[in-house]
């Protein structure tokens, strides 16, 4: 079938035959390259998804190994069986892990995956940036731990304050690579920000309004904004940092003998980091309002509210972050404005939980694995939320500055907040990702065991900060009486891996083994469950024209489908941005290798900037080649083809053109 | 849902939208205006930076007192050069302007024409960027003032590369392939970020070359 057939207007009734030749078309088109090369080089966002929720599930792996190693030197006083260079090493590697490398990559990860299937288009608005954004993640997260296995890890903690972590203290390459890692991660994250955007904006299917769009979608965006304007703060800091470093450029950004200022290095990095909370809490949250809506089988109660929650969350996440600088040299008055924003964030957050329980009261319970696991992120984060009120004063602050109830709180918040959701979420979205479900037992026991062992683990560490015990210290006299305490956390810490344990087994024995699953094994409302499990690279045969809310609870049978974009080159229909009414026909790049050279070559320059101011000027000769190549080969081979000028109207303005009946 | 479902459905026929779009209708503006929401709060942070330097030193400007050069008590940063590097950036604008115009009429000369002057002003501000740091009178090196005023003006500097590149490409293109519909949408993006290079340095040259007069 030529081109030009295909993009001629057609005739409205589909026959079995236009079906068939048409799908033939897109599963050529829309599929990968072979080989290896064809592996680097895919633009398929389900693909690019999956890899980094993987890749973020290894390195929680990883994280949580170097958890344990932690709970055993401390489960005895005066243990030795860590030194205490190198629990410094493993206790910095361990938060950086978990925050850069696995809850802000995993959240992103889920997005990529989910996002195009739930608005009902095939594709991110920029396919190639995508994979692009995958790579410079990873090669960041291995330059971690490639410190961390040489003995030269970073040690100055996940928030590297300086001094510790400037020129005078901070020995050796080991938080150049800390900062170098932050700066790859922070690339990818700014990179799949813009992309999810983007794609919610423009890509919609028809019909889907601002009002239509899922709440895991709202989620995804009003994080990405939130990445969009905190993470430039942490990669600057982190530049200024290996810039001050770098002993052949010596700058004095936090040198106080010269005009620097060692507390901008924690403005920088909380102004970042604490949104970096909610960038990790928003998508659990879009993750909550979905399970519960599925699993309580009736309609979101208060979606609007919810919808404002998040935004008013992301907005007041913004003006909390003085709180984590407490014990700095602060003005009375900043203190205390600090203090009331950071209890003002309980409000939208209160809503929200209200919405959630009045959604679960008024709905019919499906009580399966996700909804459990919900049900244990109520428990957990509601309890974290509330001790942190109570960091959010200031006297009780200063005093539990510093200590395990603050260890306590934030792991609370983090695990109860986004992991157990996060789950939950695993568990319900695992028939997209392979065709098959979960096992139910082993889910239920892997969330009980796992709940159990994590107030085991950190349900104890409020009384031991409560009765002194400082945080980062590698182990504690026998007559301090923290030993108790101790062994009991360390006891739940072996519980949270058995429980990890089995849902890895699960996890693997139902990737190949597991109970195949229908298109819709949950009775769920969002566009992903309209397509086959697993789903196909093209994913929409036909894009679907949205007719509410709930779009597939309000499907059909008659439910009109997009026809008329080209199926020989890969082409989705771009809308309006408030109603989503068709205004032109995108065509996205194919895959390539050269969003591979480019990370590559990005890495090189990061790595060489640990050693050499040359490397910037030298890296961005290299880029200028490798953008091009980028350039060219998606103007030469993959372009659709467009129209040459002279044929081409004019067509600024899609006022002209009425959508069919069907989608308004 | 299967083949079977969709025979006889009703159909939303997109065949005869356009495969190009303007401004914000098209993506590819969206994306270039996120990216620079990104670099926006790039240098809002610099410039927060700068006022922090300004409120740790005491006396203001520090004074020069790096070794092998004579010491300057009042080290004020050069006025006339930024300020004609500053117009000839203003007028840089006219042909940023005209290759945008030039791109939605789908005036190919007028393209050409455009490319080849706002990369010819870009060289030229590059060049000028150069001798521009000579202005400072310190080194990133001296004190957390030279540190943060040699940032602000390579972190510009970046973009005026990253700008320069991106002619080019759109330049070989042009003159190799010839000018399609995709393209003059990248040709129309390019401008607008033309215009936050120069809208951005506004501010800029008045915090580095002023605020010392000033603050």
């Amino acid at each position: 079938m030529k081109d030009a057939d295909l993009s001629k207007k057609q005739s409205s009734s589909l026959t079995e035959a236009r079906i068939n030749d048409e799908l033939r078309a897109l599963e050529s088109t829309w599929s990968d390259k072979p080989g290896i090369i064809g592996w680097l080089s895919t633009t398929d966002h389900k693909r690019v998804g999956f890899r980094m929720v993987f890749t973020a599930f290894c390195f929680f792996t990883f994280g949580g190994i170097l958890a344990g190693l932690m709970r055993l030197q401390l489960s005895l006083p005066g243990n030795n069986f860590l030194g205490p260079d190198m629990y410094n090493q493993i206790f910095t590697t361990h938060g950086s892990t978990m925050m850069f490398l696995f809850a802000v990559p995993v959240m992103e990860g889920m997005g990529i995956y989910f996002v195009p299937l739930m608005i009902g288009t095939r594709t991110l608005a920029f396919p190639r940036l995508n994979i692009l954004g995958y790579y410079t993640y990873l090669f960041g997260g291995l330059l971690l731990f490639f410190g961390l296995l040489l003995n030269i890890g970073p040690d100055a903690g996940w928030f590297a304050y300086v001094p510790l972590s400037g020129p005078e203290y901070g020995i050796g390459k080991r938080v150049d690579l800390w900062s170098q890692m932050v700066s790859l991660t922070e690339i990818s994250a700014l990179i799949a920000s813009t992309n999810i955007i983007v794609t919610v904006m423009k890509l919609r299917a028809p019909g889907m309004s601002l009002n239509r769009i899922p709440l895991f979608v709202w989620s995804e965006v009003i994080t990405a904004v939130m990445v969009i304007f905190a993470m430039p703060a942490v990669m600057i800091g982190s530049s200024l940092l290996s810039m001050d470093r770098l002993t052949n450029v010596s700058t004095h950004f936090f040198n106080q003998a010269e005009g620097g200022d060692p507390i901008m290095w924690q403005h920088l990095f909380w102004f970042f980091g604490h949104p970096e909370v909610y960038i990790i809490f928003i998508p659990a949250t879009g993750m909550v309002s979905m399970i519960i809506t599925t699993f309580s089988r009736r309609k979101t109660f208060g979606y609007t509210a919810l919808v404002l929650t998040m935004v008013a969350t992301a907005f007041i996440g913004f003006g909390v972050w003085v709180h984590h600088m407490f014990v700095t040299p602060l003005p009375q008055l900043g203190q205390s404005i600090f203090t009331a924003s950071s209890m003002l964030i309980v409000v939208p957050n209160g809503v929200q939980i209200f919405c959630w329980l009045a959604t679960l009261w008024l709905g019919r319970w499906n009580l399966k694995t996700p909804l459990v696991f919900i049900l244990g992120f109520f428990g957990v984060f509601v309890m974290g939320g509330l001790t942190g009120v109570m960091l959010a004063s200031l006297p009780l602050d200063t005093q539990l500055h510093d200590t395990y109830f603050v260890v306590a709180h934030f792991h609370y918040v983090l695990i109860g907040g986004a992991v157990f959701p996060l789950f939950g979420a695993v568990y319900y979205w695992f028939p997209k990702f392979c065709g098959r479900m979960l096992n139910e037992a082993a889910g239920i026991a892997h969330c009980i065991l796992f709940f159990v062992g994590f107030e085991l683990v950190f349900f104890p560490m409020h009384i031991l900060g409560l009765i002194g015990m400082p945080r980062r210290v590698y182990t504690y006299l026998p007559e301090t009486g923290w030993g108790d305490l101790n062994m009991l956390a360390s006891i739940g810490a072996a519980v949270m891996v058995i429980a990890t344990l089995i849902f890895f087994i699960n996890a693997i024995y139902s990737w190949f083994w597991g109970r195949v699953a229908a298109a819709d094994p949950w009775g769920a409302d969002t566009l992903e469950w309209s397509l086959p499990s697993p789903i196909p690279q093209y994913a929409f045969q036909y894009q679907p024209v949205v007719q509410g809310r709930h779009a597939v609870w309000e499907q059909t049978a008659d439910s009109p489908v997009v026809t008329g974009l080209h199926i020989n080159n890969r082409e989705v229909v771009a809308t309006s941005i408030h109603d989503a009414v068709p205004d032109h026909r995108y065509g996205v790049q194919g895959p390539s290798i050269m969003p591979f050279v480019v990370s590559v070559i990005t890495g090189a320059m990061f790595v060489g900037f640990m050693f050499t101011p040359w490397s910037l000027p030298l890296g961005m000769i290299a880029l200028f080649f490798g953008f091009l190549g980028w350039f060219w080969s998606n103007s030469v081979e993959h372009r659709p083809p467009y129209a040459p000028l002279e044929d081409n109207p004019v067509y600024d303005d899609p006022a002209d053109y009425k959508p069919a009946e069907a989608a308004v | 849902m299967t083949n079977e479902d969709f025979i006889g459905r009703k159909t939303l026929d997109v065949s005869e939208l356009p495969s190009t779009m303007f401004d914000d209708k098209a993506n590819l503006w969206w994306g270039n205006n996120w990216g620079l929401a990104i670099e926006t709060t790039v240098f809002g942070i610099l410039i927060a930076l700068y006022f922090s330097v300004r409120m740790s030193i005491s006396q203001w400007l520090p004074p020069r007192t790096t070794p092998g050069l004579p010491v300057l008590q009042n080290p004020l940063p050069d006025l006339t050069f930024p300020t004609v590097v500053l117009i000839i950036f203003l007028i840089s604008l006219a042909p940023a302007i005209y290759l945008d115009l030039s791109a939605r009429r789908k005036d190919i000369f007028g393209i050409k024409v455009g490319l080849v002057l706002t990369l010819a002003f870009n060289i030229v501000l590059l060049v000028c960027r150069y001798y521009e740091f000579d202005t400072l009178h310190f080194k990133w090196n001296d004190n957390a003032y030279g540190s943060v005023t040699w940032t602000i003006l390579g972190m510009h500097m970046i973009h005026l590369f990253v700008m320069a590149a991106e002619d080019l490409y759109v330049m070989l293109w042009t003159f190799i392939k010839g000018v399609d519909d995709k393209h003059r949408l990248d040709l129309t993006v390019a401008a607008v970020y033309w215009y936050w290079i120069v809208a951005t340095w506004v501010l800029l040259y008045l915090l580095v070359f002023w605020g010392p007069r000033i603050l």
